[in-house]
């Protein structure tokens, strides 16, 4: 790492003792500013509008929901593939960045990693809301019952809630693996019932050179499992499309594509975060524009490969030969539910060339909107793909066209808001950047600040 | 179990001999304390074999016990539904509760019997199937008379006698009566008339005349929208007597229909359905029947036709005009031609080569002088006594005076006493006659009907009719059989028998319904023992050889004078009004399952719509849905339009039994009131305008799309192709798959059900839907849900049109669950909730499915049925009445999957019998529930693993094809191909008949085309199924 661009990372005069000062004052002191309160009086509304939405549909069915018979999946499906995919690049940016020793993770994976988790709660939700009959949902589970009854292990369904279990669980293990020293942290500088809430949390950190060698090692065991997590459960995702026969669904390309989506989708989501956040918590020397330049990179990376897999996906149609699978673009290109299409290719595939330019990807106004259309475009991806395939499929008699409720509106919008609302209560409870990850980055720079000063004493004592 | 040695065993026996008290143990080799045991221990229980090897106190056995048992308890959480078992204090003789009971009785349609049996389920009455002895039915039924159950737990039936709006008692009504007969007894019935509806009943046409005759002054009319006086007085200039002619259609080889659609809505059209198709299934015919059919509606007669030509309803007449002359016969011709020169050229040709053996059928809805010509033609034919005869008119009432001529008796004063029976004339009475208003000035007016409908409403009197089920009576089949109808159950309100109201017209007394019924039968029995004749009919549900016998048919020959001069034809647009296929004039509107049955050919539900060619639509730019406002002289209407390819150029259609206001929860406001328009001089058709009003209704239809995009679902080929290539219809079979498959089996299962659909045969007449709603209890959903594509129908009839929007052909597929063998839906379900049987079945478990509905989006033929909401709720919108489902099958609940199961519950009924008394499964002895009620015998269900079975022979015919079975999922439900026969000096000019569109068709074959069998390169399998099929011929 060269020294210039770890300091771009990081402010000149930031030492250990001001940086836990600032951060932890973000939590232990300072009052939450206006802008927070705003933002949660309008994520509580929607996870109001969401409790509604859920209590109207497990009383009176999933009829309230955009479906008929040739589209019965709609709306949770897609929305679990969604949230799924913003999960994914908290955990990569974590994990893969962790590995890989990337210096500019430190100030952007406590928030990443608490999007995935609450991200990964949403998308939870939604295969049950999914279900007709959701209090039933345990039948997926492999539990010994009395009639000797099991899943179908044939089913991508059942991978699939074997998938996002594992992911949840993961996901909230490592989290809070990485709190753990900054817990320490704050139990150190509260004072009252926080001092006992930390405390708790803590589980007994002290910082001994044991305790940081055992975190040290756990964190990197969890990063080396989060890589193929991250991997395996779009993929499974992507398997209960692929996995059918219907076209549209049925391509084996699907788990790249979807990895890459996601990964797409994540990083868009966390670039959102981070220009919020910042300019909500006053962090824009802590969160530079270098960050926000490498994570447009990471952006246009993926967008890249998720274009890619667009030309492969219509390719693949075409060359098969198949003609209900060339039936199926068609459709997608002039059919009902051409502006969904078109709107995709605009946002996912024009609108990130725009990223090319350095100016735009360290302008956090013009990084936002990006990380917006982004996520907008990734939803209509998952829209076209469940929506269009099975509603022209082989039988011409039973083409019928859906579109989404305003009960579906209504579930996805307070999805939303309980995303919105867990972060914001989240960044008000714990620090909302990894205090010791940026102490570590502080620790390098003094040691090699140190290494210079002894290798040019000449230069350092002139100035 | 145990592996001890001999010095274990004496360790083991050394360790208990110094014990006592209480010592657990679990297994010997724990308690000779093995070293081998203790090694397992330690390896399978890494740093916990310390507790397996530790001792098990009291305390620990309880502990665990408990937490077993609680966890074990866990399991049973669900409570159990509270029941209570009422025995029965008179055991019914017979019954056994569990086993349905069949009792065979008549449904009358209009008034003409249709033979039924009816399943019985513990005194209730839930199922309608035809009665296989019935000349009229042969076993197969129709849609209202299976719909008949629903209605008869419809909570909107009349139930009890209302004067004039609020309840009243049967005996205050008889008071009342008593009054007014004084009052006609005073004046031997002057000012007193009867108006009743189609009356084929001996015993109440009979009860009707000793009315008349204890008061000579009063009047018989009788009005029905649908009647036959077009009939009578055809054959009254014919005949010079009022005669109804009856086809023997399986002795026919050509048939012409003059907008005829009798295979949906004569009197008899089960059996003419049955008899048509007997030549018209390739799979047992050398030669075909050919169909040519005129019509100014498409119907499901003409899509069965081989020439189809379209005109609007005044130029039928024409048409007969120009098909009389050209057959020799002197009638004034047309002034202007309706049927191009060579169509008529090659119709008249093929008529005189195969007459006799052809018939001309004209519509009822035809004016008279269509009649006089149809026969006359088929007289000049020969075909009287071959194909057709003609017999006394069935109904009784065709004697008695017209709706129109008591209106002009109302407006003349003339009439004080009005008893209406069956009828209601302030719905359906042309619009011109103000019927409700003239009705009104009827000093005493009383209503004998199952609904308090429109016209009970403004009587001061209404007396609660019995529904056919609760009834005892007899009516007339198409061809004079007399029929019987018992009660399957008894009067669940107060309702009155048809006998019991005129008894008590006649009497003043309330009678016993039985004993009218059997009074009047012994009066008219002229043999020994009345009592063998009496039950050996009940039991049979009709009177053996009771049909009329044929009356001679010597033209007479002054009908020629008779006929009216040729109408000029003029170019102004033309309203027709046309019977609903599945509300017939509306009376069966409260009916939730007929209302939610779409209409074969337009596939609406829950309307009715202003069908309009494409052509006058896009003229007049609107599109299917926008409401118009139809002008009929001062008569206007508003109705949403339906853009139907096939339709005349220059008329428009609205369907019948809209727009009830006093029907029933069901039927009132649905649909547009098509009588509203309606001129009691020209019934059929008016010269209307229409216009647009702007507003737009979305019209809840179970098809969206109409065209097949190419695809080869249905495969049709001429005659002269199949002969050429018999197995035009079997496209490569899929190579199997690398991995293995679930079928077949290792092992021999004992039956391998499999069904097969003849497109030949079907002609889309929805019997078979309507039959599994009942059988099936399959709810009815609503307009809402219809719209929104929800509608729950195991079985669809998909309707394809294929050719131009100016005459396009018609095609009918009904589609079940396939039963694939390799079923895509099952693989997917994560809880196993739908599995293959070893019988081949595709079987829904739904207290294990939670809905995730991955089988539906799995299945290519979409045939699953999901339940979004609880449809079958006591709140549900249209909850059906618990007593009218079948108690074989489960009611599904909400959130669940659902579709065809192949009538399971049939299928093991029948079995269990089987395997009770000894003996295999006949062939035919068990029938799917569509299959029992299609009258062309179209779906024919078996078992595969019986070689000689209808169904194996079916299967190896080479016509028999799986659709979309390149997908390997080998369906167990597949098509015989239709094969057409047309005309071959007509079939080139198809293309001018398509108007030169292109065809986005239904695979035919190519003349050309390798036939199977033969090497083909692999392309040639694509080209063959190619896509967006659009070049202009």
């Amino acid at each position: 790492m060269k020294p210039t661009e770890r300091d771009a990372l990081l402010p000149a005069d930031l030492t250990h003792a001001s940086l836990t000062q600032r951060i932890s004052a973000l939590v232990l002191e300072r009052r939450s500013p206006l802008g927070w309160w705003i933002a949660v009086l309008i994520c509580a509304g929607l996870t109001l509008m969401f409790v509604l939405s859920l209590s109207v549909l497990f009383t009176v069915g999933i009829g309230i929901f955009g479906l008929n018979i040739p589209v019965a999946w709609g709306m949770p499906i897609l929305n679990t593939i969604w949230w799924i995919g913003i999960a994914h690049a908290g955990t990569l940016i974590s994990a893969v960045l962790l590995l890989t020793r990337q210096p500019w993770r430190a100030a952007i994976n406590r928030f990443a990693e608490a999007m995935a988790m609450f991200a990964i709660v949403c998308a939870g939700l939604y295969p049950v809301i999914h279900l007709g009959r959701p209090q039933f949902f345990y039948y997926l589970l492999p539990y010994p019952d009395t009639m000797g009854l099991w899943p179908q292990w044939r089913s991508p369904l059942v991978w699939d809630f074997l998938a996002i279990s594992t992911y949840l669980i993961f996901t909230a293990s490592f989290l809070y693996m990485s709190l753990l020293p900054d817990l320490a942290t704050l139990r150190d500088r509260a004072r009252g019932w926080r001092a006992y809430f930390y405390a708790v949390l803590a589980l007994g950190w002290n910082g001994s050179a044991a305790h940081w060698m055992r975190y040290e090692k756990t964190t990197m065991i969890f990063a080396a499992l989060a890589t193929p997590i991250v991997v395996t459960v779009t993929g499974i995702i992507s398997l209960d499309l692929a996995v059918s026969i219907v076209p549209g669904y049925h391509f084996t390309i699907f788990p790249p594509y979807f990895v890459a989506g996601a990964l797409f989708s994540g990083f868009s989501t966390v670039a959102l975060l981070a220009v919020a956040l910042r300019s909500l918590f006053k962090l824009h020397d802590l969160v530079t524009p270098t960050h926000l330049d490498y994570l447009g990179r990471m952006m246009l990376l993926f967008a890249l490969i998720v274009s890619y897999a667009y030309t492969q996906e219509i390719f693949v149609a075409f060359y098969s030969g198949e003609d209900y699978y060339r039936t199926v673009y068609f459709d997608r290109w002039t059919g009902p539910y051409a502006p969904i299409w078109w709107s995709m290719i605009f946002c996912n595939v024009v609108l990130t060339q725009l990223l090319w330019f350095k100016r735009v990807r360290r302008s956090p106004m013009a990084l936002l909107c990006l990380a917006l259309t982004s996520n907008l475009g990734m939803w209509l991806e998952r829209f076209q793909i469940v929506f269009t395939s099975t509603h022209a499929d082989y039988m011409p008699s039973n083409w019928d066209t859906v579109w989404p409720t305003g009960w579906d509106w209504a579930t996805y919008f307070g999805s939303l808001g309980l995303f919105g609302l867990l972060l914001l209560i989240f960044v008000k409870l714990m620090p909302l950047i990894s205090m010791h990850d940026m102490r570590a980055l502080i620790a390098k720079r003094q040691a090699s600040e140190k290494s210079r000063d002894e290798a040019s004493p000449g230069e350092a004592s002139h100035e | 179990m145990s592996s001890l040695n001999r010095r274990q065993w004496q360790r083991l026996h050394e360790r208990l001999a110094g014990k006592s008290g209480p010592t657990y143990w679990r297994s010997l080799e724990e308690l000779a304390d093995d070293e081998a045991f203790s090694e397992f221990l330690a390896d399978e229980f890494p740093g916990h074999d310390s507790v397996w090897a530790a001792p098990l106190d009291r305390r620990r056995v309880l502990k665990l016990m408990a937490a077993s048992f609680a966890l074990g308890g866990l399991t049973a959480c669900d409570g159990q539904p509270r029941e209570r078992l009422t025995p029965y204090i008179d055991m019914p003789e017979g019954l056994l509760p569990g086993r349905p009971r069949y009792y065979a009785t008549t449904y009358p349609i209009d008034g003409y019997a249709h033979g039924v049996l009816v399943q019985s389920r513990e005194g209730r009455p839930v199922k309608v199937e035809g009665n296989p002895d019935h000349p009229a039915t042969l076993g197969a039924c129709d849609v209202f008379s299976q719909a008949s159950v629903l209605s008869l737990y419809d909570p909107d039936r009349a139930s009890t006698v209302m004067q004039r709006g609020h309840i009243a008692g049967y005996s205050e009504f008889l008071t009342a009566l008593q009054a007014q007969q004084n009052r006609w007894d005073a004046t031997r019935g002057k000012g007193l008339a009867f108006l009743t509806g189609t009356i084929t009943s001996p015993s109440e046409s009979e009860r009707l005349h000793a009315l008349l005759e204890r008061w000579p002054e009063a009047r018989w009319y009788t009005h029905t929208p649908m009647d036959r006086r077009n009939v009578y007085t055809a054959s009254r200039w014919l005949f010079d007597a009022p005669r109804e002619p009856i086809y023997h259609l399986d002795r026919a080889r050509i048939l012409v229909s003059l907008d005829a659609n009798f295979l949906q809505e004569q009197p008899g059209f089960l059996r003419y359905a049955r008899d048509f198709s007997q030549h018209r299934r390739p799979r047992d015919n050398d030669e075909l029947l050919r169909l040519y059919v005129l019509e100014s509606t498409p119907s499901i007669t003409g899509s069965m036709a081989e020439h189809r030509l379209l005109m609007r309803y005044p130029r039928i007449a024409d048409a007969a005009r120009q098909l009389a002359n050209t057959l020799g016969l002197d009638v004034p011709p047309p002034e202007t031609p309706a049927v191009p020169d060579d169509w008529l050229a090659a119709l008249a040709e093929d008529l005189r080569r195969q007459a006799p053996a052809i018939a001309v059928m004209a519509s009822d809805q035809q004016p008279a002088e269509v009649h006089a010509l149809a026969h006359a033609i088929n007289a000049q034919l020969n075909a009287f006594g071959t194909t057709l005869e003609f017999i006394d008119p069935v109904a009784a009432s065709h004697e008695a005076a017209s709706l129109g001529d008591l209106n002009d008796a109302i407006q003349a004063r003339e009439i004080h006493s009005l008893v209406m029976m069956d009828t209601n004339p302030a719905y359906n009475a042309p619009a011109d006659l103000n019927f409700a208003e003239a009705l009104q000035t009827v000093a005493w007016r009383c209503h004998w009907g199952d609904t308090y409908n429109e016209t009970a409403r403004l009587c001061h009197w209404h007396v609660p009719a019995t529904h056919p089920l609760e009834t005892w009576g007899d009516a007339r089949a198409f061809d004079g059989t007399l029929s019987l109808l018992q009660p399957l159950i008894l009067p669940m309100h107060d309702g009155k028998t048809a006998l019991q109201f005129l008894a008590v017209l006649q009497e003043g007394i309330d009678h016993d319904a039985h004993d009218l019924l059997v009074e009047d039968w012994r009066a008219r029995y002229h043999g020994d023992d009345f009592e063998t004749f009496w039950h050996t009919s009940l039991r049979d549900g009709l009177v053996g050889d009771s049909a009329f016998g044929p009356r001679s048919a010597e033209l007479i020959g002054t009908w020629r004078e008779q006929l009216p001069r040729p109408s000029p034809s003029t170019d102004e647009l033309v309203l027709q009004l046309r019977p609903d296929p599945s509300l017939w004039d509306g009376r069966y509107a409260n009916n939730a399952w007929l209302q939610e049955l779409p209409r074969p050919l337009t596939k609406l539900t829950w309307d009715s719509a202003l069908l309009i060619a494409p052509a006058q639509a896009e003229r007049r730019d609107l599109a299917t849905g926008d409401m118009v406002r139809i002008t009929a002289r001062e008569h206007t209407l508003e109705a949403p339009i339906y853009v139907l390819p096939g339709m005349p150029q220059d008329a428009v259609t609205l369907t019948l039994g809209g727009g009830r206001r006093q029907a029933g929860n069901v039927a009132n406001g649905v649909g547009a009131n098509a009588y509203a328009l309606q001129q009691s001089g020209a019934p059929w058709s008016i010269a209307v305008t229409l216009e647009k009003t702007g507003a737009h209704r979305q019209l809840a239809m179970t098809q969206n799309h109409h065209a097949i995009e190419g695809r080869d679902l249905i495969r049709v080929a001429d005659l002269d192709t199949y002969r050429d290539d018999p197995h035009f219809a079997q496209h490569e079979e899929p190579h199997g798959s690398l991995y293995p498959e679930p079928n077949p089996t290792d092992h021999e299962p004992r039956h391998a059900w499999a069904m097969s659909i003849d497109l030949s045969a079907c002609i889309g007449c929805n019997a078979c839907v309507t039959a599994c709603q009942a059988e099936n209890n399959i709810p009815v959903v609503g307009a809402e849900e219809v719209r929104r594509g929800r509608e729950m129908h195991w079985i669809r009839i998909d309707r394809y049109f294929k050719g131009a929007l100016e005459g396009p052909e018609m095609v009918f597929q009904p589609v079940t669950c396939m039963h694939c063998e390799n079923a895509p839906c099952e693989y997917v379900c994560p809880v196993g909730a739908t599995q293959h049987s070893a019988d081949g079945l595709n079987e829904m478990i739904y207290n294990r499915c939670i809905g995730t509905r991955y089988c539906s989006q799995n299945c290519p033929y979409k045939v699953r049925r999901f339940n979004w909401f609880h449809y079958t709720g006591e709140t549900a919108t249209y909850a059906v009445p618990a007593a009218a489902y079948n108690p074989d099958v489960t009611v599904r609940a909400r959130g669940v999957m659902e579709k065809c199961t192949y009538c399971v519950q049939r299928i093991n009924r029948k079995r269990r019998d089987a395997e009770i008394e000894g003996r295999n499964l006949a062939d035919g002895e068990l029938q799917t529930a569509c299959q029992q009620s299609c009258p062309t015998r179209a779906i024919v269900f078996g078992d595969l693993n019986d070689p000689e079975s209808e169904i194996s022979r079916l299967k190896s015919h080479p016509l028999d094809y799986g659709i979309l079975s390149h997908l390997n999922v080998r369906p167990r439900t597949t098509y015989l191909a239709a094969v057409r026969t047309p005309n071959p000096s007509l079939s080139n000019s198809a293309s001018r008949e398509s108007g030169g569109m292109g065809e986005v068709g239904i695979y035919t074959p190519e003349r050309n085309a390798p036939k199977l069998g033969e090497a083909q390169p692999l392309e040639h399998r694509s080209d063959s199924r190619v896509f967006f099929r659009k070049e202009p011929s």
